[in-house]
């Protein structure tokens, strides 16, 4: 609990003269699951992919696992699980054959744990990418993340357009990594029910910038409100009744 | 004992099964030396972070309702009984002090409030 797993310093990102991302900075314990939160267009995307060292950063830096993002991205990679919000890369390829080509970027691939999920979400292992369904794609992305065995996973918007079971089955996949000690999940969606069910950490963005930040627990029994409500009153205040 | 846990509410997640377990320990419905789902076991079950469950736990054993055996889990503890006593008394006088404040609201004398009392006392008296 020492070192916190996710450490973000001013973490600016412009794009032509919009500021996307603005002077962001939040720690997340290690061992917690963290939820990140804002509406469309918030910077939530473009936060993770500059921590992913997937976009250059206009200024700042972020720290994953007590490594520098950007210098020590190769090292990282090994130890962090990542599920983006676009399509899954290679569609041309079998279902198996993606698997096989993640599993060597990975030296502690856990194949058992990936045959296991790959069965228990139904996914048809000589099918081609490109053939599965949005839903089904989402969850062998979950199941390439969690194959690498990840100390820190990162889901960009992992739950948008699957239906109940999946959502259920990935918040499941979650909490089973959460058992092992010291994991650490940080995820944006805008399903704030699950949120309220997994996550003990919520960071909300708005307009590129942090306006709320803090433990679960705390964030309610400081305000008495439900998530929903923190939330509406925090990033559109006026437009409440 | 089924938990009912409601993720949207005010109320933090921890809490709530704090208060869950607390009453079920003072019904009787739990009794000293039952053990309890594991943190594991209980997250998995709902779908919550096992966080939560650990830390419910931990704060029902600093209430000496719970105590966790080394390596063999968690347990109600053998003096939760006397301890559930305080509870019942106070989950009574919550819900009285609801009714009283509804009573007020509603402009209901004293009076009326105490023969609905006496009336609900005696009907819960002939159904036992």
């Amino acid at each position: 609990m020492d070192r916190p797993a996710i450490a973000v310093e001013g973490l600016t990102r412009k794009f032509g003269r919009c500021l996307a991302v603005d002077s962001l900075t939040f720690e997340v314990p290690a061992g917690s699951v963290c939820a990140f939160l804002g509406r469309n267009g918030a910077g939530k995307t473009t936060a993770i992919r500059m921590m992913m060292n997937l976009l250059e950063v206009t200024a700042g830096r972020a720290t994953l696992l007590g490594l520098d993002s950007r210098r020590d991205h190769t090292a990282l990679m090994h130890r962090i699980g990542y599920v983006a919000d676009t399509p899954l890369p290679y569609d041309w390829m079998k279902v198996k054959e993606l698997v096989w080509f993640t599993a060597g970027f990975h030296p502690q691939w856990n194949q058992t744990l990936v045959n296991s999920l790959l069965d228990r979400f139904n996914l048809d292992r000589e099918q081609k990418i490109r053939h599965l369904s949005r839903g089904t794609q989402a969850q062998l992305a979950l199941v390439l993340a969690l194959g690498g065995d990840p100390e820190l996973l990162i889901l960009d918007e992992p739950a948008t357009g699957l239906d109940v079971v999946v959502r259920r089955d990935f918040l499941e996949s979650i909490i089973q990594l959460m058992q092992q000690e010291g994991r650490t999940v940080l995820f944006s969606t805008h399903m704030l029910h699950e949120v309220e069910r997994v996550a003990d950490q919520v960071i909300i963005l708005d307009r590129g910038r942090l306006i709320k930040s803090g433990a679960m627990d705390d964030l309610k029994l400081d305000s008495g409100l439900s998530l929903e409500e923190t939330f509406v009153e925090v990033v559109a205040p006026k437009e409440r009744a | 004992m089924q938990l009912k846990l409601a993720p949207a509410s005010p109320i933090p997640m921890y809490l709530q099964i704090v208060e869950q377990i607390r009453h079920a320990i003072a019904a009787g419905v739990l009794k000293p030396h039952d053990e309890l789902p594991s943190v594991r076991a209980l997250a998995l079950e709902h779908l919550i972070n096992p966080n939560t469950v650990a830390r419910a736990y931990l704060e029902l054993e600093r209430e000496d309702l719970l105590s966790k055996r080394r390596g063999a889990g968690t347990y109600v503890s053998a003096q939760a009984e006397a301890l559930g006593g305080a509870h019942r008394l106070r989950v009574v006088s919550q819900l009285l002090e609801n009714a009283v404040t509804a009573a007020g609201e509603f402009g209901l004398t004293a009076k009326q409030v105490r023969t609905l009392l006496e009336e609900r006392l005696k009907k819960a008296e002939v159904e036992r």
